[in-house]
């Protein structure tokens, strides 16, 4: 253990209100699960001072849906995500994100909200909720803001989130939009569950008649921050699925992505993968096309 | 300094430390040792105990979490003085060579069985993926379970908030 104990402080409040209250007077970090930040306290990494604990918020935790949208409360974790059958019935991607993130015992205390808030460019979930257009929920004492998950992640580990303020809920819509859907979640890395991915492919495609009415791909691991493919969207949108297409779709996503050399991977090897994993799954879907 | 109250292993008692100790080391500076420490950062399992039934890492958790939690460790496996029918499972089929990895074998293991009370071997696998052994490779641990499915005696939970 290279951090001194005593340097650090952990407060627990028991609901949000306090938990915000506190937040407006002092300086305080987050501290959720802790999976993330208790590897590096391990390593002597972890600022010194004080932390306030959100995991006695019950407020923050679980699984519930309205009319339009399934909400989900930042402390739940992988496990309660993994078990939830709305989430299981409507949200596919979300699930195999879930079942590849650590090993059970981090499923078991890793949140969602600190995978996010964490904001590591390798995070398994956000490729995954960006496919279904998530929102989140960030408070503070006086208000709160819901903003999409895809305009939250401003550059290399940075957010538009303030020190004040606390991510409360993430928001997946019900929008149902005709045709039949599929979905890949490809997670590249030297073991499936542990391993910080190399590359990670969320891929949400919708085909009406042919024509791809929907499309989103979520990354992980190819660019500062995981990432929604904007340029390969619009080549696809509205398109009719054909080899020609697949073809420059893979040509298209070097546009999306700068991937870099790092202790993982290379940036050479990340591209050719992205290609390739683009290339054969959406051969998959082509080819199940074509008999119908 | 702070002072919490939960149950280990059946019995409730007081920790007291600093409020981010890892509650690895409070575990073990109450003389319960069997938990180990292996790799310090959620990689290995060494460190594996049922928190509220959960499996989890107790070198990720700081102590201020656990006010009032139910923790069971290895020492509460055994039924008073007789290993329980998992514990032997490891002894006849060579589960355990130098053991640092064993306690954190066991409570998973047991997590596992609460799950799937005759695991399949992929089942087993990815139960005990968070649990490395350096010793004995992994096959005689994975066989210590599978043993406990052909004797058909089913595992007993040992936690009540399971
Ligand atoms: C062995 C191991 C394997 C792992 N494998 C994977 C993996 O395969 N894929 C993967 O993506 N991750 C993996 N992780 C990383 C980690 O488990 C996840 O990122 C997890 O979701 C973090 O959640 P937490 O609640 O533990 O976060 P914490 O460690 O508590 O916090 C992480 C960060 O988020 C902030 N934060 C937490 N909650 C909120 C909130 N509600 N609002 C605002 N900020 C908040 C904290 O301030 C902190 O900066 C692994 C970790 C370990 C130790
Ligand atoms: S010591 Fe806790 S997982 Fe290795
Ligand atoms: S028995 Fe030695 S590490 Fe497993």
């Amino acid at each position: 253990m290279k951090a001194y104990v005593p340097n650090y402080n952990l407060i627990c409040p028991t609901n949000l209100n306090q938990a915000l209250n506190i937040l407006s007077e002092k300086k305080v970090k987050l501290f959720a699960g802790g999976t993330d930040l208790m590897v590096l306290f391990e390593t002597g990494k972890l600022t010194e001072g004080e932390y306030l604990s959100l995991h006695a918020i019950s407020e923050l935790k679980g699984i519930s849906e309205n009319n339009n949208e399934i909400l989900i409360g930042s402390l739940t974790t992988y496990n309660e995500i993994k078990e939830s059958l709305i989430i299981q019935n409507n949200f596919p991607l979300l699930i195999s994100a879930a079942k590849v993130t650590g090993a059970i015992a981090i499923q078991n205390r890793g949140t969602i909200g600190g995978n996010i808030a964490n904001a590591s460019p390798a995070a398994d979930t956000p490729p995954a909720l960006l496919c279904y257009e998530a929102k989140i929920t960030v408070k503070n004492k006086k208000e709160e803001r819901k903003i999409d998950l895809s305009k939250f992640y401003l550059d290399y580990k940075k957010l538009d989130l303030a020190p004040n303020e606390i991510i409360t809920c993430i928001h997946l819509p019900k929008k149902k939009i005709e045709g039949n859907e599929y979905s890949f979640y490809h997670k590249v890395g030297t073991r499936e569950g542990q391993a910080i991915s190399k590359v990670c492919f969320s891929l949400r495609v919708i085909i009406k008649n042919k024509i791809i009415n929907y499309f989103k791909l979520g990354l992980g691991s190819v660019s500062p921050t995981t990432i929604l493919a904007i340029q390969t969207e619009k080549l696809m949108a509205g398109e009719m699925l054909t080899k020609v297409l697949i073809k420059k779709a893979q040509n298209e996503i070097l546009k999306d992505i700068s991937p870099i050399d790092d202790i993982r991977s290379s940036a050479k090897y990340r591209k050719k993968i992205t290609q390739n994993l683009i290339g054969h799954y959406l051969e998959l879907i082509l080819k199940e096309n074509s008999y119908k | 300094m702070i002072q919490i109250e939960v149950t280990l292993n059946s019995k409730k008692i007081k920790l007291k430390g600093h409020p981010m100790e890892r509650l690895l080391d409070s575990i073990r500076n109450t003389g319960a040792i069997g938990t180990k420490e292996g790799c310090g950062e959620g990689e290995c399992g060494a460190c594996s105990i049922l928190l509220d039934g959960k499996l989890v890492n107790s070198c990720l958790i700081p102590l201020a979490q656990v006010e009032a939690c139910e923790i069971i460790t290895v020492e509460g496996l055994a039924e008073g003085k007789k290993l329980n029918s998992l514990q032997q499972s490891f002894l006849q089929c060579g589960g355990a060579q130098c053991g640092i990895c064993t306690p954190g074998m066991l409570i998973a293991s047991t997590y596992l069985l609460n799950k799937f009370p005759i695991p399949s071997r992929e089942e087993i696998k990815e139960g005990l993926a968070g649990n490395f052994c350096r010793c004995t490779g992994h096959t005689k641990i994975i066989e210590s379970i599978e043993n406990l499915n052909k004797k058909g005696c089913h595992y007993e939970g040992v936690c009540s908030k399971l």
